[in-house]
């Protein structure tokens, strides 16, 4: 009895102390390079099912154009925070560590405590991590610190997806605006789409992904009607989205398509990991989620109809809200920072060598060998696009290492690596429609300006408090509070704490400008 | 059969009695080296994982900083307790968290006695045996897939039971949202994974009543439910006492797994449990002392509870643990 007890009770500090002995055996990193830098120690997440051989085709290259070994430590994706975490508990830090959230507490309250080098004043030195954004160095800092280089990422995402066959057999056009949504959604459901004389379909599909500020549908609708995407600057000051007028409107037109029917009745329990399947199984019409949705769905149509499967698949970006205006949904822009430890790294010096091999990786050489791989032996060069290689087994595990190293590039000087274009005449459509609207989107992005902030409140309430109003709003979204209720629950929003959220971050932006 | 020898009849001083009693312990050491022996790894088992990871629940009065590690991280005092008893959402995790353990006590405990009784009654032994194998399968299947079966029986439109219920009824149901129906499925899910499983103990205390009480009992015209009042329930009143006390030790556990899976936007305000709170708040956010103040004091709690029920069944006369 005395066991049980001991074990439930002291579960989080076993947890804690299980850190104890993990710290005790890492050992000897932190010599893992010496002051000519041959070698560097690095930790990333690894997304591939394999990690990429030491000795492999794609580390190999890598190495050799560098001028330095590298010894990887590929983490799964899933662990991968909590083994930031162990790791900066350990204070054996491998010289580069990609940190996928820069503003995750533990690596924030380390780099302030000075296991990371500041490279704020450092990047304009060389000209390949000079960063193409200035907002999104200022996204992916901390208050202003930069403390890696960030990851650059697609900044424009947002895109609407639907079935092509649905739309030819209604002789509808695809939406443009959210109005034209509307309406799509209601033929869908309600015009019996795929013709089998069944009332067997509905028009949008929503997953219970509700954040605030994350780039999900709800986030996407609301941008669209001219909310501010997080935060928005009213009269000088932050205010989050959800005091906006523009908020309660965008809500208000999503309400009245859940009680259309117009969207999944189970969207506030829908998991967004089989998001998917009602769209392939034909039960819905619409996803609002990025261009590699709509690269996804494609590919499961092609497996299940290879003849004609792009019949069945079109796009289009962020929809022209009520205003008549475009507000279009960007991403952060940035995937974390790859930070340099000062444990692995410890004299400036060293940094200047370290800063100089990224520097190259970033290059077009180095984006190009990074993602793209080597010209001939991985990929094609045809119409600026890389067609990869894929003629043996050796070739596909060239593709995956490619993409387990692509999660390491910077290329915050902007993206000089070629699109990678797949076979199929549909699939090379779709990327080519997908990056022109991603082009014309990204003029009328809407910007989030409390992402360059860390509030300490904010780290330690925010997401307990951001529970609120996204129940709220998937309450208010299914009809069972009015919108007064909804006002109120945001109401407690402040009196729990937001308030004090909204005065730190408020306080950030004004030392800041 | 005396083990040590007859102690000499000398005045006692302290120094002496002191010299007595490590004879005496030596003594005993070394006749029973080999039972001590094998005592010992069972004391290291419990010195190295449990003990000693105990004084990891310092980190609740510290403000643990990973890089900074266990010594250098700031000693905070009782800050972290202070907000959780502060927090808005304290009363409301604490309600839930005992309103769920007020009807594990008073639905999920008995469940597993009452079977078990029935089961006692069953003649035929294959016929008992086949529902004993029965319904201990549930007890092997994951929180996960108790969760998906329910949400595939359940779910808003074409649940098999959604639809069963609306035909029966007439009026829709949602019982994956509605907060109303949360704390019923819990139960029921628990009752359908644990009650079976939970009969074994109480079977193997059936087993041990002395067959001629029943046999006097039925010559002086006890019938079956007498014979169970009278004989079979005092006859295994101190498992169930005991049962009881360990069961309150875990009362603060609600399962975080089954809770986490239940859990949306529609019915959090009633699914939300310390379980679930420390997971978001503290290990999805890093905030280990915050985590580790709240795991010390479910384990208060969880220790008032074990000793009042011990106490409570001291004073009814009933078996208790220590």
């Amino acid at each position: 009895m005395t066991r049980t007890y001991i074990r439930r009770t002291g579960v989080v500090a076993a947890l804690a102390a299980s850190l104890v002995p993990l710290a005790a055996c890492g050992g000897g990193g932190s010599n893992a390079i010496d002051e000519e830098v041959s070698s560097l120690t690095v930790m990333a997440p690894l997304l591939a099912g394999q990690a990429p051989a030491e000795d492999g085709q794609v580390q190999t290259a890598i190495e050799d154009f560098a001028g330095v070994e590298l010894d990887i430590e590929w983490v799964p994706g899933a662990n991968y925070p909590e083994r930031l975490t162990t790791t900066l508990a350990s204070g054996d830090i491998p010289a580069l560590v990609v940190v996928e959230n820069s503003k995750y507490p533990a690596f924030v309250q380390a780099a302030e405590a000075g296991a990371f080098w500041d490279l704020t004043d450092k990047l304009d030195d060389h000209p390949n991590l000079t960063p193409e954004s200035e907002e999104v160095l200022r996204a992916s800092a901390v208050n202003g610190t930069a403390y890696g280089v960030y990851l650059w990422r697609d900044p424009m995402r947002t895109a609407v997806t639907l079935r092509q066959d649905w739309l030819d057999n209604l002789g509808l056009e695809v939406p443009g605006t959210t109005e034209d949504l509307h309406e799509v959604a209601r033929a869908f459901t309600e015009q019996d789409p795929d013709g089998n004389g069944q009332d067997d379909t509905y028009g949008l599909i929503l997953p219970n992904w509700n954040r605030l500020g994350a780039g999900t549908p709800y986030d996407a609708i609301e941008t669209w009607f001219g909310a501010p995407n997080g935060w928005g600057e009213v009269d000088g000051e932050l205010v989050p989205s959800f005091t906006t007028d523009e908020f309660f409107e965008a809500n208000r037109f999503l309400r009245g398509m859940v009680e259309e029917g117009l969207v999944n009745p189970d969207f506030a329990t829908f998991d967004g990991a089989n998001w998917n399947d009602p769209f392939t199984n034909g039960e819905g019409g619409i996803i609002i989620d990025t261009g590699s949705r709509a690269k996804g769905l494609l590919d499961l149509f092609r497996q299940s109809d290879p003849e004609d499967y792009g019949d069945y698949v079109t796009v289009t970006g962020n929809l022209t809200g009520p205003d008549g205006e475009l507000h279009a949904l960007p991403t952060p822009g940035h995937g974390g920072v790859l930070a340099i430890s000062k444990t692995a790294v410890p004299t400036e010096e060293m940094l200047d060598r370290v800063l100089s091999i990224l520097d190259d990786l970033s290059s077009q050489e180095g984006q190009t060998l990074m993602i793209n791989g080597v010209e001939g032996t991985h990929f094609n060069e045809v119409d600026d696009y890389a067609e990869p290689i894929v003629e043996s087994e050796a070739d596909e595990v060239a593709q995956a290492d490619l993409s387990s190293f692509g999660l390491l590039e910077t290329a915050s000087n902007g993206k000089l690596y070629h699109t990678k274009r797949p076979a199929g005449r549909p699939e090379q459509e779709l990327v080519a429609t997908l990056e022109r609207l991603a082009a014309d989107d990204l003029e009328q992005a809407v910007r989030n300006p409390a992402l360059a902030y860390y509030s300490e409140v904010q780290a330690e309430r925010g997401s307990q408090l951001e529970l609120i109003i996204t129940d709220a709003r998937a309450k208010y979204l299914s009809g069972l509070i009015s919108e007064d209720e909804l006002r109120a629950e945001i109401d407690r929003w402040f009196a729990e704490g937001g308030q004090q959220i909204v005065d730190d971050i408020n306080e950030l932006h004004s030392q800041a400008s | 059969m005396s083990v040590i020898a007859p102690q000499k009849s000398t005045p006692v001083s302290r120094p002496s009695a002191d010299a007595t009693h490590t004879v005496r312990l030596r003594t005993r050491l070394m006749r029973y080296r080999w039972l001590y022996l094998m005592l010992l790894p069972g004391l290291v088992y419990f010195a190295v994982f449990k003990y000693a990871p105990m004084y990891g629940v310092t980190l609740a009065f510290k403000d643990y900083v990973p890089f900074l590690g266990w010594n250098e991280s700031p000693w905070v005092g009782t800050e972290h307790f202070e907000r959780l008893f502060t927090s808005p959402d304290f009363p409301r995790i604490l309600g839930n968290t005992l309103f769920l353990a007020f009807l594990h006590i008073v639905i999920v405990f008995p469940a597993p006695i009452v079977v078990a009784l029935m089961l006692n009654e069953v003649r035929r032994s294959i016929l008992k045996r086949m529902i004993q194998t029965t319904i201990y399968i549930p007890h092997f299947l994951s929180w996960t897939i108790v969760a998906s079966l329910t949400y595939l029986l359940f779910a808003l439109g074409d649940g098999p039971v959604t639809v069963l219920a609306e035909n029966l009824f007439g009026s829709s149901f949602a019982f994956l949202t509605d907060p109303e129906w949360f704390r019923p499925l819990i139960i029921f899910q628990t009752l359908w994974k644990t009650t079976g499983w939970g009969t074994i103990i109480y079977l193997a205390a059936l087993a041990g009543v002395d067959a001629s009480l029943y046999e006097a009992a039925r010559i002086d015209g006890a019938n079956r439910f007498q014979q169970m009042w009278h004989i079979t329930l005092p006859a295994i009143r101190s498992t169930i006492v005991i049962m009881l006390i360990l069961t309150s030790s875990n009362l603060m556990d609600t399962g975080f797994e089954q809770i986490y899976l239940m859990t949306n936007s529609l019915n959090r305000d009633v699914a939300e449990v310390f379980d679930t709170y420390v997971y978001f708040t503290g290990i999805a956010q890093g905030q280990y002392s915050y985590s580790t103040a709240i795991g010390l004091f479910k384990g208060v709690v969880g220790l008032i509870l074990v000793f009042g029920t011990n106490w409570l069944a001291k004073r009814f006369k009933q078996s208790t643990l220590f």
